[in-house]
């Protein structure tokens, strides 16, 4: 456990010298990483969402590629397509691997693209397998698809819908950064353009090993009950949600929590980890009514207001 | 993981003996305090066994019932949530488990059975208890005890003496010292008092049981005849008489001789 937590210390030093700051949102991509997951990141333009998952993914020796999502994408653009390929006078159809046959793949601005593109990737995200034509293709392992969504600027999107947003593990949230780390990001970023070099913290094979060791992790039979408490709870609220969380998200939120207690170095889930979590797991998991709307109330009051219900 | 499990089994062994200690110094103060109580108004002295019996068996119960290691952790926050999670996850075998337990062995050797035991409250308990024991010795040497009835009637008396002084104010004081529910059997209906000089026929019966001495007679002397049979004898009755031939008399008589002698 020590020696994990060593790694993962590192893992934030090496990303440090790249993001500056957005070390929550750091640790719950590696959270979703952990979980063998995918997540969804919604913040403003230019708060290095894209840079926090490329600098990711040298870290952790994984392939990268990226999809910029526009109305006019279509599902081969993704998946990839046969094309003609002459050999020796003969012409045979090749299949050209699309941007999904990668270890991480970052969706940029996921609802840009239209439901029908939506759903090719939200296939490949969960069944990890990509089918073109009648040839179904095993995606490499580990993968993950870390989409990106902009609050602002909803003209002309599409919108995930709940059913789809529902196979995102996580709900990750970026924020603005402080003061200080702003002043940091000028100074690092406004007087040089070198290139960060980053060192290689984990390699595939260690991955896969930390994802093991994840759902290994043990939960006490009263934190458990907790999980199921708070996500059950979301579905006795009418006054305040209109749609609670699915069992799926008391399964993530458990498997979320047994990987930031591995990425805290602990061999337990605590509380703290559950509460946590809670956050990012059922942020896009409930739907609140009109009246909670009506009151300003986001999906964070409403999740805090259900943590404090249970005990 | 064996080690985890002795480790378990020593904790629960551990609290279960303070709870018993405890359990067992409580109830023996109840039934010391209740004993006293029961000896100094003369009651049945035994009966202070049923409360403390009572007291420890619900308290030895609700304390074995009591989840032990939530204890431990909140006393010793090193190993909050880990020995909870550590016990429901006791046949899980992996890595992270075995390393957990492991943990939890390691810092178990920083808990201290004492850490669970209220020195200054068990050492409060046990003097209490030693001068109550005192208290039921001397009590019993001078033999204090207050009879409840006497002690009623010590304040009827007292309430009367108090009354005596104050009868002279008449046909108030009396209502006041006897008040209205016993003004009849004790002075009379306080109707008849006001009557003053007027005259009432009234027949007494007799109802007494005490003898006018001077309706005793001399008993009445009576002549007896003396008249005596001349022959006492006795027979015994049909039902005794068995016919028993005389052979066989002594053999009986041998058999009933024997029982009797067992």
């Amino acid at each position: 456990m020590i020696k994990n937590k060593e790694m993962f210390d590192s893992l934030y030093k090496e990303i440090g010298k790249v993001v500056v700051g957005q070390k929550s949102v750091v640790e719950q991509i590696l959270i979703t990483i952990l979980c063998d997951a995918n997540a969804l990141l919604e913040g403003y333009p230019g708060l290095a969402k894209t840079l926090a998952i490329r600098t990711m993914a040298k870290l952790l020796d994984l392939k990268f590629s990226r999809i910029q999502n526009t109305p006019d994408l279509m599902p081969s653009d993704i998946t990839g397509t046969y094309i003609i390929e002459e050999t020796s006078g003969k012409r045979n159809f090749k299949f050209q691997p699309g941007p999904i046959f990668a270890n991480i793949v970052l969706a940029d601005e996921i609802n840009r693209a239209t439901p029908k593109t939506q759903s090719a990737m939200l296939e490949a995200m969960q069944e990890k397998q990509v089918t073109v034509g009648n040839k179904t293709f095993q995606l490499d392992k580990p993968f993950f698809v870390l989409a990106t969504q902009n609050p602002i600027e909803q003209e002309g999107t599409y919108p995930l819908p709940e059913a789809q947003s529902d196979r995102f593990l996580l709900k990750i949230r970026v924020g603005y950064p402080t003061y200080d780390e702003e002043v940091e990001i000028v100074d690092k970023y406004a007087f040089q353009s070198i290139e960060k070099k980053v060192k290689l913290i984990f390699n595939k094979n260690e991955i896969m090993h930390m994802q093991n060791l994840v759902r290994q992790v043990p939960i006490a039979n009263d934190l458990k009950k907790r999980v199921v408490s708070i996500v059950t709870e979301t579905r006795k609220h009418p006054n305040l949600i209109e749609y609670g969380a699915s069992p799926r998200a008391s399964i993530g939120l458990v498997l979320a929590s047994k990987a930031r207690a591995l990425v805290k170095g602990r061999n337990y889930v605590s509380k703290e980890d559950i509460d946590t979590m809670a956050y990012p797991v059922l942020r896009h998991r409930i739907i609140l009514n009109f009246e909670a709307e009506r009151k300003g109330m986001s999906t964070d009051d409403a999740i805090k207001e259900i943590i404090s219900k249970v005990r | 993981m064996k080690k985890f499990k002795k480790v378990l089994k020593e904790i629960n062994f551990t609290f279960n003996n303070i709870i018993l200690f405890n359990s067992f110094l409580n109830a023996f103060l109840i039934f010391l305090v209740i004993y006293i109580i029961l000896s100094l108004f003369n009651f049945y002295q035994t009966y202070a066994l049923v409360p403390a019996a009572l007291y420890f068996i619900i308290r030895l119960y609700k304390g074995i019932m009591e989840k032990h290691l939530i204890i431990v952790e909140k006393k010793y926050p090193l190993l909050n949530e880990r020995l909870r999670t550590a016990r429901d996850n006791i046949r899980m075998e992996n890595p992270v488990v075995d390393s957990l337990k492991s943990d939890i062995v390691r810092d178990m050797k920083r808990v201290e059975v004492a850490s669970f035991i209220n020195q200054k409250n068990v050492s409060y308990k046990i003097l209490l208890s030693i001068i109550l024991c005192f208290l039921m010795v001397f009590s019993a040497q001078f033999d204090l005890s207050f009879n409840l009835k006497d002690a009623a009637n010590t304040a009827v008396d007292f309430i009367y003496s108090i009354g005596g002084n104050n009868t002279g104010g008449g046909e108030q004081g009396l209502e006041r010292i006897a008040g209205p529910g016993v003004s009849e059997s004790l002075f009379g209906d306080a109707q008849i008092a006001q009557m003053g000089n007027e005259n009432i026929d009234m027949v007494i019966k007799q109802a007494g049981y005490e003898i006018n001495l001077d309706d005793v007679e001399e008993p009445e002397r009576r002549d007896f005849e003396e008249l005596f049979p001349d022959e006492v004898f006795a027979a015994t009755a049909d039902v005794y008489e068995e016919k028993i031939q005389e052979e066989q008399q002594e053999l009986v008589k041998a058999y009933f001789l024997k029982l009797a002698e067992n």
